[in-house]
């Protein structure tokens, strides 16, 4: 139950009765007359639409777009990131799926943003983390995603630490017509979407519904299942203005615990989230542009349990836990671009957000946690010759926890040629301690039955965390010279990267109870490439590959990234709509922080065959994807182990 | 901001329009008259039309300029020579009884083509031509060599409106060294499919006026898609290249106001019309910014404009 969510329908009739579009759209008479040639069109192709030409980016970016989605035949967003250089992913415990860009990460994937049309997805919660489970869209929604590889807080502020991975969605004039997809596998793996497109007055919209579900591991209590609905409406308010709508809920049951265990017995907590997002885009010129995005999102978690000790009979100790929480985010964006000059760009722009948590697990306390955070950010974009692009770019942040930082960013790149690029760059990223890395006070209260005699008490309290605070954020300061080849007439893109991250004031906890502490250094050193091949229309081929070190004092962050990683991606249209696509993953041995330990090296190969077709008005796909083909391998831990698996999708469009 | 009734607000345009563009000119015995089809606030493309004429012509001749109002006479008494402006005033002229010859302006080919056989098939001796509102195939398709070399595969989108031109288009894009891939569009529910069936097997769409096909309420998802196909879309007005079309090839009303006087005046000293063609006169708007996004490099308007000009 959600009794605060807005009430779309009238939400929707109330803006469609206030923008009616009156006078702009086509009357025509029959046949073309003038009118077609005459008539004012909107601005579609607007400045934050378009992708910045990778030439022109002011770092390394893979874009990952539907054709390569769909081919992946991956069943969620994270799994992409296999094919990324440089990326690390693994499903741990409980079905959480962790990601990480060179290294130093545990299962909460903090270490970068992941964006969904500008939603921040990283949680305030615990240790801050990606709420990959809860991202509240179907794969089908996507449009592209951009991940950008590097530390992004010039642009995209504190915990854009390593990277950024940018959702972005379709035009909601992208999806229409009704979409079905079911799928079922290994492992209870068990899909279902549900979309449908259409238009209402001058609005496209769409709704999207979705369960997702699978039982995890093989002899572990991690099953999930999340039910998703997404809308997305997009409304035209004359040529120059158009507005985003989009809300979004999601319940999510998974599974927490462990078979067996007393202390931390097997249970199924329940999530459940919304979030309501509206944006607002002025085209000026055809380069500038206006925008406002304003969101709120909220998610909480209910489990309560009993935590037992029998281990010292007689006596039996119990402590009741409720591990719940609330957390709420509060943002408010402006983003003004425009054209200084024929050679100058800039993007600028302010940011609001109010976040809070509630948890009395974590906190100790009923009271609500309140954060706050203001950014003022902005981007030249100067081409200085022909051959010469400089972005240079800072955000300045001020954080109720932690004070005032900049985050500064100088990129120059040369075009020697036509689709020759070398950058030049180096940038300073923060990530800001968690709530609960500096308020965190967990005590159990421990029951114990039968009371024990005198002077023994019968109820203890146990601390864990006590933390003292004080934090300064993470920082990065990072350098790369990178290269980007881009030979049109081959169909090849080429693009290294040699990157030097000096990592500091790393945050870990230390003592008993425990205390968080900016503790530790790294020094990440490397060069990834990727190279993208489509030799033919029906073709792609991509081979990633990416060679690091990490040093730091902590042998737990040296061991963090594989000193190597490979890809192969193979995709192949064949006659009879059948296409066939590949991905062989070879990955070096690391360990990832947190509960986990040494993985030896991976290997995995994927494998998807789809047979399209055509059934009166109906086009359909029937796909059969198969994971890990050979050897079981680990991931995250090495009791994880990761078998064969296999899934057949039927999608249905029409 | 009240708001005057629709048919008020017309009415005070047209008075307004032809108060502006006639002057206190007397509706005696004219040279040319003038009909604008349609509401036509200064500044309007028709206003912008029968301006440039009017300008061009007044000293060697007596222009008047007149509405379509439902009370006004279908056509001026009197006039040597009649210029339609738009479609609706073209249709009324047509229509009307006399023998005065009519010069169409602001209509695309096949619909001046439609109204010159309907006129025809009622009897009507009144001769006709037109300054086309489109632009010929040929010039289009030499501007995309120009400005995108790398073009093989030309793609349209055909409505009802357009659909009889598959076979012409083919055979003047062969002649060009293109290959022309078309899909028939029905209904605009079919829209979206066609396109998404068509982006893959070109490098380019070329969009052609039919509303069907090309409008305001259509444009977003078409755009849309070209971008995500990593297409170029080639337009047919200045508005499109706003919208996010990489090109767009076309004349301005005052161009094609020029064109108009030019065949008046042949008219007025050798009493007949030369045949319909197109304004010699034409734009180029380029989106550069599109353009680069999609990894593409267009040279200035001005320089294509110069080279095109060149070819013909």
């Amino acid at each position: 139950m959600k009794p605060d969510f807005p009430n779309p329908g009238r939400l929707l009739s109330l803006l469609l009765l206030a923008t009616a579009p009156a006078g702009w759209a086509a009357d025509d008479i029959g046949g073309a007359s003038e009118h077609v040639f005459f008539e004012e069109l909107p601005v579609v192709l607007s400045a934050s639409r378009l992708v910045q030409p990778l030439a022109d980016a002011p770092g390394a970016v893979t874009l990952i777009d539907r054709e390569l989605i769909k081919a992946s035949g991956v069943r969620e967003v994270v799994d992409l990131l296999r094919l990324v250089p440089g990326f690390q992913v693994g499903m741990s415990y409980h079905s959480r799926p962790a990601a990480a860009y060179h290294g130093l990460a545990d299962e909460f994937s903090r270490q970068m943003q992941v964006l969904v049309d500008g939603r921040s997805m990283y949680s305030p919660f615990f240790l801050g983390s990606i709420t990959w489970n809860n991202l509240r869209l179907s794969l089908d929604d996507i449009e592209r995603i951009e991940v950008l590889r590097g530390s992004n807080s010039a642009a995209y502020g504190a915990n854009a630490f390593m990277g950024v991975i940018n959702i972005v969605t379709r035009h909601a004039s992208q999806s229409q017509g009704a979409h079905l997809s079911t799928t079922h596998g290994s492992q209870g793996i068990s899909d279902q979407e549900l979309r449908y497109g259409g238009s209402l007055g001058g609005m496209h919209f769409r709704i999207s519904a979705g369960r997702r579900s699978d039982n995890g591991f093989e002899d572990f209590h991690d099953s999930r299942q999340t039910r998703y609905l997404a809308f997305r409406g997009d409304l035209r308010i004359g040529p120059r203005d158009e507005l985003q709508l989009q809300l979004g809920a999601n319940r999510t049951s998974s599974a927490a615990g462990f078979l067996g265990s007393e202390t931390d017995p097997a249970r199924t907590p329940r999530e459940n989230g919304h979030h309501f997002q509206a944006v607002w885009k002025r085209a000026l010129g055809a380069d500038g542009e206006l925008s406002i995005n304003a969101y709120h999102m909220r998610d909480a978690r209910q489990e309560e349990y009993v935590a037992r000790d029998s281990s010292t009979p007689p006596f039996l100790l119990t402590a009741p836990i409720d591990a719940g929480f609330r957390t709420r985010r509060t943002h408010l964006e402006l983003q003004h671009i425009f054209r200084l000059n024929p050679a100058a760009r800039v993007v600028w722009g302010m940011e609001h957000r109010r976040e809070s948590v509630a948890s009395r697990w974590m906190f100790d306390t009923d009271r609500t946690q309140t954060t706050r955070l203001n950014r003022l950010f902005g981007n030249l974009e100067w081409r200085l010759a022909p051959k010469w692009l400089l972005n240079a770019g800072a955000m300045l942040e001020r954080h109720s926890l932690t004070g005032t930082d900049v985050a500064p960013r100088l990129m120059l790149n040369f075009q020697p040629a036509a689709g020759q690029t070398l950058r030049l760059g180096t940038t300073t990223a923060y990530r800001n301690p968690s709530l609960a890395e500096e308020r965190a006070h967990v005590v159990y209260r421990i029951a114990i039955t039968p009371p024990p005699p005198p002077p023994f008490p019968s109820t203890l309290t146990q601390t864990d965390y006590r933390a003292l605070g004080g934090l300064e954020p993470e920082r990065v300061r990072a350098s790369e010279l990178s290269y980007l080849g881009e030979f049109r007439s081959l169909g090849l893109a080429v693009d290294a990267r040699a990157f030097h991250e000096n990592v500091t004031r790393i945050i870990d906890k230390t003592g008993s109870p425990a205390n968080f502490l900016n503790r530790w250094s790294a020094l990440v050193r490397g060069l990834e490439y990727q190279l993208r091949w489509a030799p033919s229309p029906g073709t792609l081929i991509l081979f990633n590959q990416a060679r690091m070190r990490i040093d730091s004092e902590d042998e737990r962050l040296a061991d963090s990234a594989p000193r190597r990683s490979t890809t192969l991606f193979l995709s192949h249209r064949l006659p009879m709509g059948l296409q066939a696509s590949l991905a062989h993953h070879w990955v070096g041995g690391f360990r990832w922080q947190g509960w986990s330990n040494p993985l030896p090296m991976q290997r995995r190969l994927d494998l998807r065959l789809g047979y399209a077709f055509r059934s009166g008005p109906a086009r359909g796909e029937l796909a059969l994807v198969w994971q890990n083909l050979r050897e079981p391998y680990s991931e995250f831990r090495t009791d994880y182990v990761f078998k064969r698996r296999g899934f057949v999708t039927l999608s249905l469009d029409f | 901001m009240p708001r005057l009734p629709a048919f008020l607000r017309s009415l005070l345009s047209y008075a307004l329009a032809i108060a502006a563009l006639a002057g206190a000119a007397p509706c005696a015995a004219q040279d040319i008259a003038i009909v604008i089809g349609e509401p036509a606030a200064p500044g309007s493309p028709y206003a912008e039309v029968a301006e440039e004429i009017r300008s061009r012509l007044a000293p060697e001749a007596k222009v008047s300029v007149h509405g379509t109002a439902d009370e006004t006479p279908p056509a001026p008494d009197g006039a040597r020579l009649l210029v339609a402006v738009g479609a609706r005033a073209a249709a009324r002229l047509a229509a009307a009884p006399g023998k005065a010859p009519l010069l169409v302006t602001l209509m695309p080919t096949e619909a001046f083509a439609r109204l010159a056989a309907e006129s025809r098939r009622t009897g009507s001796t009144r001769p006709m031509s037109a300054v086309h509102l489109d632009q010929p195939v040929g010039r289009q398709l030499a501007l995309v060599r120009l400005a995108l070399p790398d073009t093989r595969r030309i793609g349209v989108l055909l409505g009802p409106a357009s659909a009889s031109r598959q076979a012409a288009l083919a055979e003047i894009a062969a002649q060009r060294g293109f290959h022309l891939e078309a899909r028939q569009v029905a209904r605009e529910d079919d829209l979206a499919p066609a396109l998404l069936n068509l982006l893959p097997e070109t490098d380019l769409l070329l969009a052609l006026p039919d509303p069907l096909v090309f409008n305001a309420g259509t444009i977003q998802m078409i755009l849309l898609s070209t971008y995500r196909h990593q297409r170029p879309l080639f337009g047919f007005s200045a508005s499109y290249t706003r919208a996010g079309a990489v090109l767009s090839l076309f004349s301005t009303p005052r161009q094609i106001g020029a064109e108009a006087a030019d065949m008046l005046r042949v008219a007025l000293t050798g009493g007949r019309l030369p045949p319909p063609r197109y304004p010699r006169e034409f734009q180029i708007a380029a989106n550069p910014h599109v353009a680069r996004s999609l990894g593409l490099t267009l040279d200035s308007e001005q320089d294509l404009l110069q080279r095109l000009r060149e070819t013909e």
